[in-house]
């Protein structure tokens, strides 16, 4: 699994953050999320799809392998 | 729902309708009369939802609250936002007087730009409450004064005329 923030969206609210902080790193000078990972591990990929629903502004894009 | 879901629901909601202006704002192919129409629904939007109901009730309740607990830091903030809030009416007041103009007038050049300018401003105020007035609410308000606050934003939102309208229009929930 891939995924990808839209900056068009980011509100920078940092939920994606507390949820899965090993994907979702806070930039403090941008306000927004940034994806610290290539690949989401297989281990955290529930939390990713938790993070991407609870995204107010649908901001989390997730791109399945399959 | 709290006071904090209730103002994060609605930065959502503002973050996806700034995406569709951009859209069309940007789109150079797009019919004059769709453009006209989607903009001017565009900006309803933002004087109703954004203008009068978010940050009305924020100017209304929020800030006061924040404000009577005399912290500094918080009083600088709130007159921060307040003035980012002028600042957005001004330009979005503008806007719309520019999609109202007659077919030879618009859009006129620097108009794309223009709504660039809102958009990038409404963005960052966004951010910014998230960053920094959310958590305040949360760290300096009890909770008995945040159900309180909760309470006064559900009954600013049923005195907005025609907030459900847009709503609708707009596929937001209430």
């Amino acid at each position: 699994m891939k995924v990808k923030i839209d900056y068009d969206l980011c509100m920078g609210d940092r939920n994606c953050n507390k949820v899965c902080p090993e994907v979702f790193q806070y930039d403090e000078d941008q306000l927004i999320s940034r994806v610290i990972v290539e690949e989401v591990p297989e281990h955290l990929e529930d939390l990713v799809r938790k993070a991407a629903r609870e995204c107010a502004p649908e901001a989390i894009v997730i791109e399945d392998d399959d | 729902m709290t006071a904090r879901d209730h103002l994060r629901r609605e930065h959502g909601d503002i973050m996806k309708a700034l995406a569709r202006l951009q859209k069309w704002s940007r789109d150079p192919a797009a019919p004059r009369d769709a453009l006209r129409e989607a903009l001017s629904a565009a900006f309803t939007f933002m004087d109703v939802y954004v203008d009068r109901c978010h940050h009305g009730k924020e100017e209304a309740i929020l800030f006061p609250a924040l404000e009577a607990t005399g912290g500094e830091d918080l009083v600088r903030l709130t007159a921060e936002l307040r003035s980012e809030h002028g600042h957005a009416r001004l330009l979005l007041d503008s806007l719309t007087a520019e999609c109202r103009r007659p077919d030879a007038e618009f859009p006129a050049d620097g108009f794309a730009d223009r709504c660039e300018a809102y958009i990038a401003l409404i963005r960052g105020h966004v951010r910014k409450e998230n960053a920094q007035l959310l958590p305040a609410l949360e760290r300096t308000l009890t909770d008995e004064a945040r159900a309180m606050i909760e309470d006064a934003f559900e009954r600013f939102d049923r005195g907005i005329d025609g907030l459900e309208r847009v709503r609708r229009a707009a596929g937001v929930s209430g």
